[in-house]
């Protein structure tokens, strides 16, 4: 994590036409990409605990999309606070962003649903199809940028990342330095869910 | 500056919140799961005078 904020404050060359305030981008888009493994981890999970009906399934997938959510609010956050000086405006009803936040809402939905189910299996089920469905949204949000005018720049083509060497390395940096603290979060709070369980396993023993 | 500031800023206030969060509930849970387990283990005892090993119960059997 360090050397991914060396990168982005140090190594990083300054943006000719934003000044510093691309810097932002260093933290913004791998929050964006690590968000959505996340929902695809939770998503995943889900389709594990319709097959297999196992409560650790259920936890993994409320626990991904737990921390999914916490970085997909950091990413509009973030998004925000650079929107305001490079477009003027701190929101605006662009596709990508439409489709971003139609995403935080459906995992959003999700955990209250799951928070509401309890020991319900019929609602426990209905949130993992919930979690599984709401991911087709994930591609959108990629596509809308690309395909719908969106505002947001599109870095990475076929043909090229788009971006300077150091810019590009700090970028890397970032993206491993979050990918890596997503796994510990989540491994994280998949242990504070199995113990939930035990907990509840041992009140039911004592009923 | 200021927006580049608050951007990190905001960041690294959420995780240090969200972690602390975590890990409060992680100890909370692991005091409330052990007292737990001592009273099953005890009522159990009770309930075997002969001392036969106490299974614990099993966890994440499907609902």
């Amino acid at each position: 994590m360090l050397a991914a904020l060396y990168g982005a404050f140090v190594y990083a060359r300054r943006e000719v036409v934003m000044g510093d305030i691309q810097r932002i981008f260093y933290v913004h888009l791998p929050l964006a990409w690590v968000g959505f493994v996340a929902f695809g981890h939770a998503a995943w999970a889900g389709i594990r605990y319709l097959q297999t009906g196992r409560q650790e399934w259920d936890v993994v997938g409320a626990s991904a999309a737990e921390i999914g959510l916490l970085f997909a609010t950091l990413v509009i956050i973030t998004g925000s606070l650079w929107a305001r000086p490079v477009w003027g405006t701190w929101w605006t009803w662009d596709p990508q962003l439409v489709t971003y936040l139609i995403l935080w809402l459906i995992y959003a939905g999700y955990l209250v649903l799951r928070a509401a189910a309890g020991d319900d299996p019929r609602q426990a089920r209905f949130a993992a199809v919930f979690a599984i469905v709401g991911f087709v949204d994930v591609p959108l949000v990629w596509l809308s940028a690309r395909y719908l005018r969106a505002l947001s720049p599109v870095i990475f083509t076929t043909r090229s990342i788009g971006l300077a060497p150091s810019m590009a390395w700090a970028l890397l940096a970032g993206l491993v330095a979050w990918s890596l603290l997503y796994i510990v979060l989540v491994r994280a709070r998949i242990r504070l869910g199995v113990l939930e369980l035990r907990l509840q396993a041992l009140i039911d023993e004592r009923a | 500056m200021t927006y580049l500031f608050w951007a990190f800023a905001v960041v690294w206030i959420a995780l240090f919140v969200y972690v602390y969060g975590l890990s409060r509930r992680s100890r909370r849970l692991e005091r409330e799961v052990d007292e737990l387990a001592a009273r099953v283990g005890a009522g159990a005892e009770a309930r075997h005078p002969t001392g036969a090993p106490v299974t614990p119960p099993p966890v994440g059997t499907p609902r």
